[in-house]
């Protein structure tokens, strides 16, 4: 309960905080590259004259930096300010796998990865899976890498393969390689 | 990308296909699924008369497309999908739309266990 409302406020931070942050280095930048005269104008405009005279100076290329190198900082302020911005407002998308032979259907990368995990789970003797998916950029398919946690006393070999075969109906139909590897529960000491 | 159909045939439209494809064994639930901040979109029927999470009616040259993004069991995807398909196609040609209905694109954007939990 406390992991899932820590998530929450986190999300809300990120997408709150990190554009007045950014939003705060565009001014800031802005104020840099434009000199003293615009800073000391903003400032009185709102009331933070003695503020001003504490840090005015800095702000406006007084004893710390020339103009060159004020305008070159506020510039790369900037930049940074926008690179933050984008990459805050723009959305992030899970990339899809769509089905071979029905480009209509598809299943987000994340959802899939948990569904060959859970088939992976379903073998006897496999108390754990481990599943990375990968989707091409370019063309269809990806590739999933798997690791089965062998619970039993059996060799990692048949494991490999009822896991294999388990499997494959769900990433062959969506053009995914796989590639599926044992790691002992009784060797990491886990049973 | 002239259209002559209105904002209440997407809407009703909308939510005769909601109610068909709720009703298919191994789907969950349609997710409004934004994602991605604060501009990410969200696939949903939007109008002023009410909107349907999860399913999106688009005009496109007299003809409707439909994306839908479901949240499903752990069944067999592929013949979910279909069933989500003649679902969303049976309930609108019961409802009038028929012939009205383009491609219909399907999304499986959460899988769950039997007990809910995602998979």
């Amino acid at each position: 309960m406390i992991v899932l409302l820590a998530r929450g406020v986190a999300r809300v931070v990120a997408s709150i905080l990190l554009p007045v942050l950014a939003l705060a280095a565009l001014v800031l930048a802005a104020a840099s590259a434009a000199g003293g005269a615009l800073t000391r104008d903003a400032a009185s405009a709102v009331g933070l004259t003695d503020a001003w005279r504490s840090v005015g100076d800095a702000l406006g290329g007084g004893e710390l930096a020339d103009a060159q190198t004020v305008a070159i900082v506020g510039a790369a302020l900037l930049a940074a300010g926008l690179i933050v911005l984008i990459g805050v407002l723009v959305p992030t998308k899970d990339r899809d796998l769509p089905l071979q032979g029905d480009p209509d259907l598809a299943v987000r990368r994340g959802a899939l990865r948990g569904a060959v995990q859970a088939q992976a789970k379903s073998v006897r003797g496999v108390p754990d899976a481990h599943v990375r998916v990968r989707a091409r950029r370019l063309r269809r398919g990806g590739t999933a890498r798997i690791t089965a946690t062998n619970g039993t006393r059996q060799p990692d070999g048949p494991i490999v393969e009822k896991v294999r075969s388990s499997i494959a109906p769900l990433t062959e139909a969506f053009g995914l390689r796989t590639r599926v590897r044992a790691s002992n529960a009784r060797r990491k000491g886990v049973i | 990308m002239a259209s002559s159909v209105s904002t209440p045939d997407r809407l009703a439209l909308a939510q005769v296909i909601e109610e068909a494809v709720l009703a298919v064994p191994g789907v969950v639930d349609l997710i409004g699924d934004v994602q991605g901040g604060p501009l990410g979109q969200g696939a949903g029927t939007w109008t002023a008369r009410g909107h349907v999470a999860g399913v999106r009616v688009v005009a496109e040259d007299e003809r409707f497309s439909v994306d839908l993004a479901i949240r499903a069991e752990l069944v067999d995807l592929m013949e979910l999908g279909e069933q989500v398909r003649e679902a969303a196609l049976a309930a609108a040609r019961t409802a009038g739309f028929e012939g009205a209905v383009g491609a219909v694109s399907i999304r499986i954007a959460d899988i769950v266990d039997a007990a809910g939990e995602a998979a």
